[in-house]
């Protein structure tokens, strides 16, 4: 019954709390010292420049009226202003407004970075998942036993090295001295060359070029994904074993035992199952906060993603971009957590739904 | 009943966990059998190594613990047993007939003997639905078709009392009541259709009328199905209910052995009169009940001579010095053995030996250790 209803609910649950970082982010950032005009036009700028520029963008206007207008230019449905001045009308549509350093719109921005870090995000995570489940599942069978100590070693390592210093040393070896895989930048693998686009979509030499553009999609992401993966590996490697460990030790499993079941189907299918109720929450929680490692693997690779965004945001004061680029950054981490609790009632039966919440 | 032959033959068994406390030592010693179609209990207080004697039956015993002597022959197989290394008489090593751990767990796991953990609400796996639990052990244990194994699972589970189960097939546990998971897990060892099944104080975790439903069935069943039980429980009540013998294991040992009968109408060992003893029994008023004195010490240092002493109210200084094998009493017969020394069977002197001071006997020691343990 509950699946689309719950997920309807929660989806509301979530408006609030998008609302409170719109406001909590906006006068953040207007109580940050500095002015984003004076960065622009650089030292002694002329004064009728800088109040045409002001006017432009809307900052000569009081603080609340520009809040209330910003709120309603965010808000997909509600509010409308005409001549700065805010009215109750239906508009559709969300308008972040105009980056004062780009020049340009700063959804136009987004739509532009967003693939770009969540192909880096992807590719990070599913590295991380690929290794640390087998191999915490591995040393939890063999707990205390050399193949245990080895994973725990390298979960350790892998915890307490800070991502961006991994970034740049996999650049010197690899980059650098052996010249094996590019440094900078990544290739979208939906960005084909012109030749592609000449070839129309049935042909055949369309897929042969595609084909050959995913190597050069593979060698540009291998860096960055071992640099983002790694702390999330180590993490979920400890996490996986420690759970496993815990359903090892449970009666139902014992008493799989005693019925005669391999160790081997016990591991797959009796302990693995209840033992990743602790994985997914880390995974989930961790999905949404490593946009924050984002930002350092970004700019160690010089990838121009969301976390360059918000970085340029930032040392611009640049209002409108921060204030965009932190929405859609809660908006992530409402829908990953949204995500996990229902890949929890997926995985356990005994998580209902949760309508008596309601 | 008892006419029938042998199935289980446990001999000198010894189980022990290699702490960092030292050895423990679990069952240090015992022997008992169960025949076909018999009920045979196992009783003792907490920590008497019961649950690790029946694991040991089944060779689940895992590190820090071992099986370390004796011998489990269940029918024609071997299921435990030690010989002398050829190299190194001191070193003792597994008998070449000793079935393997792949034979332990094709041939006898399930398919010959089932267990039943005490603990309804942990012992079945909370994201599988009942029904294919049941149906996975089926499958595994016997030779049926796979569209089979859903008709026997939903036959037993109709056999033990389920009620509605078509509709309550595919519920997963937490939508079952305590009751109802202690019915699921015996359905379970009935459907797989073993000659033994081995039950770990299944009772022990429910309200006293569920616990009388599920004796009930457990009777109606057993004669049904033919089947032997190993049925450990520390509840007197239980054993007078449903066990045609009795083996009452104290400290790792059986100190006394009879049919279920003879043990309440002509005990033996002080032990078993005491936990007689402290039975509620409704149609006596008493201010107290008559608990046993003191703690069960630990198994690393058991107490010298017979391990009971420290608190039998009728140790005297002979208990405390020789220990008593367990043997046939003198006036009850063969199929009766104590292991104290105040039966005829023993000559050692007992009647002759002061009677020495026991926590049973209400010294100071004994209200100090009493405390504790109503405190913990």
């Amino acid at each position: 019954m509950g699946l689309f209803r719950y997920a309807t609910r929660r989806l509301l649950q979530a408006i609030p709390v998008l609302l409170g970082i719109a406001t909590i982010t906006f006068f953040l950032s207007n109580a940050v010292p500095g002015d984003p005009i004076d960065i622009m036009l650089g030292p002694s700028p002329a004064q009728e420049q800088k109040a045409a520029i002001r006017a432009k963008y809307g900052l000569d206007r009081p603080l609340w009226l520009r809040y209330i207008t910003y709120l309603g230019d965010v808000s997909p449905i509600w509010l409308s202003t005409v001549d700065g001045f805010p009215y109750v009308a239906p508009e559709f549509g969300v308008d972040l407004g105009r980056s004062i350093h780009f020049g340009a719109p700063v959804t136009e921005k987004i739509k532009e970075r967003l693939p770009v870090t969540m192909l880096l995000m992807g590719s990070a995570f599913t590295f991380a998942l690929v290794t640390a489940v087998p191999l915490g599942v591995i040393s939890a069978y063999r707990r205390n036993q050399p193949t245990d100590h080895v994973s725990r070693v390298v979960a350790l390592v892998g915890v307490s090295t800070p991502s961006f210093w991994i970034g740049l040393e996999l650049i010197i070896v690899f980059s650098f001295y052996l010249g094996w895989l590019p440094s900078n930048s990544l290739v979208m693998p939906w960005n084909l060359p012109p030749a592609a686009d000449q070839a129309g979509l049935l042909s055949v030499e369309f897929w042969r070029i595609a084909a050959s553009h995913q190597v050069p999609v593979l060698q540009h992401l291998i860096l960055p994904t071992i640099s983002l993966g790694t702390l999330q590996m180590a993490a979920i490697t400890r996490i996986e074993r420690s759970a496993m460990l815990e359903q090892l030790s449970q009666d139902y499993v014992q008493l799989a035992r005693a019925y005669g079941v391999r160790d081997r189907k016990i591991l797959r299918k009796h302990a693995f199952r209840p033992a990743q109720l602790p994985v997914i929450t880390i995974v989930g929680l961790n999905l949404t906060t490593a946009f924050g490692g984002a930002v350092l693997t970004e700019t160690v690779f010089s990838i121009n993603g969301m976390g360059t965004l918000i970085l340029t945001g930032v040392l611009n004061i640049d209002y409108p971009l921060i204030m965009g680029t932190t929405l859609v950054f809660g908006l992530i981490f409402v829908l990953g957590v949204i995500l996990t609790d229902i890949s929890y009632a997926y995985v356990d039966p005994r998580v209902s739904y949760g309508d008596q919440e309601a | 009943m008892s006419t029938h032959e042998t199935i289980l033959e446990v001999e000198d068994l010894k189980t022990q966990f290699f702490t960092e406390e030292g050895v423990v030592r679990a069952v240090d010693g015992i022997d008992f059998d169960v025949r076909r179609g018999e009920i045979v209990g196992l009783v003792g207080e907490s920590g008497a190594g019961k649950s690790v004697a029946v694991q040991s039956i089944l060779r689940l015993v895992e590190e820090p613990g071992a099986i370390v002597g004796g011998e489990i022959r269940y029918k024609d197989d071997l299921l435990f047993g030690l010989k002398a290394s050829a190299d190194d008489p001191q070193e003792r090593t597994e008998r070449e007939e000793m079935l393997s751990r792949t034979e332990m767990r094709t041939q006898i796991r399930g398919r010959e003997i089932a267990i039943i953990f005490q603990d309804p609400m942990e012992s079945l796996n909370p994201v599988y639905t009942v029904g294919s639990q049941i149906e996975e052990f089926i499958a595994l244990n016997r030779e049926v078709p796979g569209d089979q194994a859903r008709e026997i699972a939903m036959d037993t589970l109709r056999d033990v009392g389920i009620p509605e189960v078509e509709s309550r097939y595919d519920d997963y546990p937490h939508q079952f009541s305590g009751g109802m998971r202690q019915r699921v897990l015996i359905a379970m060892a009935l459907a797989c259709e073993p000659d033994l099944i081995v039950a770990d104080e299944p009772t022990t975790a429910l309200d006293v009328t569920v616990e009388a439903q599920i004796l009930n069935l457990v009777d109606d069943l057993q004669a049904r199905y033919d089947t032997s039980l190993v049925w450990v429980t520390h509840d007197m009540g239980v054993v007078a209910e449903i066990c045609d013998r009795v083996n009452v294991m104290y400290l790792g040992e059986i100190v006394e052995q009879a049919p279920a009968d003879d043990l309440f109408h002509d005990t033996k060992h002080p032990y078993t009169s005491k936990l007689l003893a402290s039975l509620p029994r409704p149609d006596r008023t008493v201010g107290e009940l008559d608990s046993i004195g003191g703690v069960m010490p630990e198994a690393i240092n058991p107490p010298s001579g017979c391990r009971f002493h420290s608190r039998c109210p009728e140790a005297r200084e002979v208990c405390a010095e020789v220990h008593p094998d367990e043997r046939p009493s003198a006036e009850a017969g063969s199929h009766h053995t104590v292991a104290c020394f105040r039966d005829d069977a023993f000559d050692v002197g007992y009647w002759d030996s002061p009677p020495i001071e026991t926590e049973a006997s209400g010294g100071f020691a004994a209200s100090l250790t009493a405390e504790e343990g109503e405190s913990g």
